[in-house]
């Protein structure tokens, strides 16, 4: 007899440090996981607990990536122990996880289509999943645009690839809230990437995930430049306690987002007050 | 079907209960507070069952308070999920404690199915009984449902003149029922015309207006919340007392060789119920936690199961410090 909160053992085989508080753990479970861009799995630290993360990786690659931000709750005055627990772990050490859950970004509805890919900080990490996936048949998709915007330029996540991203086909846009010594490029939040980049993409598809209010002032955006809210697809973050709809903390309304999302239409949330 | 059912006679009932005590790992309400409290029962303890007041909440026996789901090592070579070993007979549910089971099943059972849960369901037997003298509280009837149970239990007992109407709901209740068979005599035709006028005049103290169409309480504007939670104090009674409510957390425990994974209860009334990484909390407000703990009930668990995870048993409203009064908040949704 199996438990659906039971997970399975994986090993850290490389841990890659994107910024200062942003880290990539490389980890291969003992049974492969399948799953879709845009899902989820519940990572427990051994003797610490458990929490959701996004999974980083694309589908095709064999190892599994989950990149994670070491948080820090300015109403606690502390990072979050979970996040600085699994921070502190090396490679060689176990963790669990559970899943893959939740629902996935839409690769099918892609097709042939221009897709604008909006991430913030950390949000990246989920994101990264989906353009790879794109990237990984190229030749599929329309138009692929990247608009990411992060503190500063330090707290730019991935940036050893973005170079890879573009040969591959990608347009991508940073900036960063704060510049530093040496920053050359955009200063602002990723919204003004609308204003300052030639939107010269058919505005069919946008995804995005990100800080809350950054979720927000996005979609006000693609909606202002011409996105209909049925093609502006957003991830959410809820505490996702089970992952498996029966333990009631991710609800949105009607929704639990560890089943029915965590990528939602905005045209599915645009009417529940708490959507964010 | 025929239905299968037997008379316990007042004069016995105590020995019946005293071999019940034996035969099987019984638990009954005994008082201890105001509402009594499952306890397990042997020979001594029998005298002090208490079967007319109502129990606290049966929730804790199938979704305990704090329960043990998962014990590893630290390495997690070693994994293995902890479940209900045991068995037990439980006697002292009324029908809407059948019910909330009902509903906690659609949500446990479903997939992917909570596993800890369904062996309780399987290993625990059920024996209710009818509500002869229903509390101020109760409301059941205006949410189109009875006093006594229809279906749900193993083994029901109805309270007639010179003692109890014993019927058989499941073949689980099979081996209780023949543990009772020495004591009980054939139901007679005046015993079920008894047990008929007895749940009639149950149903007719709780005669109130119907509360239909209550998914409407999602149009209930902010104002309303505002004003429903003013005398809110969030301190879960509510939620620790109902039987329907279900919300749960998980965490790790380190033991003294080994980690352990456990399940609790989580008021969704608790300010840090949503908070999300870096102290982002998406329910910041008391009303719009209220709001969602009643929302949940009558709107969100009925567009996902297409009834309502409410039984109207009332207990909410008798455990509120505040006095708030679910049924002004489910009038106003009228």
């Amino acid at each position: 007899m199996s438990s659906p909160y039971l997970p399975q053992r994986a090993e850290i085989l490389e841990v890659v440090e994107e910024t200062p508080n942003i880290k990539t753990f490389v980890l291969r479970p003992e049974r492969r996981l399948e799953f879709k861009p845009g899902q989820f799995v519940e990572l427990t630290v051994p003797g610490v607990g458990e929490a959701p993360f996004a999974i980083a990786s694309p589908p095709f690659q064999e190892q599994l990536e989950i990149t994670i931000m070491k948080t820090y709750d300015p109403s606690l005055g502390r990072h979050g122990s979970l996040t600085s627990a699994v921070h502190r772990m090396q490679a060689g050490e176990k963790v669990g996880i559970r899943g893959p859950y939740g629902n996935s970004y839409p690769v099918e509805a892609s097709v042939g289509k221009d897709v604008l890919i909006v991430g913030g900080g950390i949000g990246l990490s989920t994101l990264r999943s989906f353009l790879l996936t794109l990237l990984h048949e190229r030749e599929k998709y329309g138009k692929i645009i990247l608009f990411y915007g992060a503190r500063t330029p330090a707290d730019l996540a991935f940036r050893r690839e973005y170079e890879r991203w573009r040969q591959q086909g990608a347009e991508v846009h940073l900036t960063v809230d704060v510049g530093t010594a040496g920053w050359t490029g955009n200063v602002g939040v990723v919204t003004i990437l609308f204003d300052r980049v030639k939107l010269d993409f058919k505005k069919e598809i946008a995804v995005v995930c990100g800080p809350p209010i950054m979720i927000r002032f996005a979609v006000e955006k693609l909606l202002q430049v011409g996105y209909k809210p049925e093609n502006i697809y957003v991830s959410l973050e809820r505490k996702m306690r089970c992952g498996v709809g029966k333990c009631g903390h991710c609800n949105i309304g009607h929704y639990y987002v560890c089943k029915d999302g965590p990528i939602f239409s905005y045209q599915q949330v645009k009417h529940i007050p708490e959507w964010w | 079907m025929e239905k299968i059912r037997a008379f316990l006679p007042k004069e016995k009932t105590a020995e019946a209960l005293k071999k019940l005590s034996k035969t099987f790992p019984l638990l009954a309400p005994v008082q201890r507070w105001e509402n009594p409290l499952l306890e397990p029962i042997d020979e001594q303890k029998v005298d002090r069952i208490v079967l007319d007041k109502r129990l606290a909440s049966v929730r804790q026996l199938f979704l305990p308070a704090v329960e043990f789901l998962l014990r590893y090592s630290p390495d997690l070579s070693r994994l293995e999920p902890q479940f209900f070993e045991t068995s037990a007979v439980v006697l002292g549910l009324r029908a809407c404690d059948l019910r909330a089971l009902q509903l906690l099943d659609r949500v446990f059972l479903e997939e992917p199915v909570d596993e800890h849960y369904k062996r309780r369901r399987e290993r625990i037997t059920l024996i209710s009984l009818d509500c002869i003298e229903p509390w101020e509280a109760c409301f059941c009837t205006r949410l189109g449902y009875t006093p006594y149970p229809k279906e749900g239990f193993d083994l029901n007992l109805s309270p007639v003149e010179d003692g109890m109407i014993v019927e058989l709901g499941s073949p689980k209740g099979l081996p209780v029922f023949e543990a009772l068979a020495e004591f009980t005599t054939e139901v007679t035709p005046r015993m079920l015309e008894q047990r008929e006028e007895n749940r009639k005049r149950a149903e007719r103290k709780l005669e109130g207006s119907k509360l239909q169409g209550l998914e409407r309480v999602e149009g209930l504007g902010e104002n309303r919340w505002k004003e429903f939670s003013r005398k809110c104090v969030e301190c879960g009674a509510c939620l620790n007392i109902c039987p329907t409510c279900y919300c749960f957390s998980l965490s790790e425990r380190r033991m003294a060789e080994e980690l352990a994974r456990l399940r609790f209860w989580e008021p969704c009334i608790f300010e840090g119920y949503q908070k999300v990484a870096a102290g982002v909390n998406p329910r910041p407000e008391l009303h719009s936690r209220l709001a969602n703990r009643v929302l949940h009930k009558f709107a969100y668990y009925y567009r996902r199961y297409g009834t309502y995870a409410c039984t109207g048993c009332g207990r909410c409203i008798e455990a509120c410090l505040g006095n708030i009064d679910l049924r002004e908040i489910l009038e106003a949704a009228q």
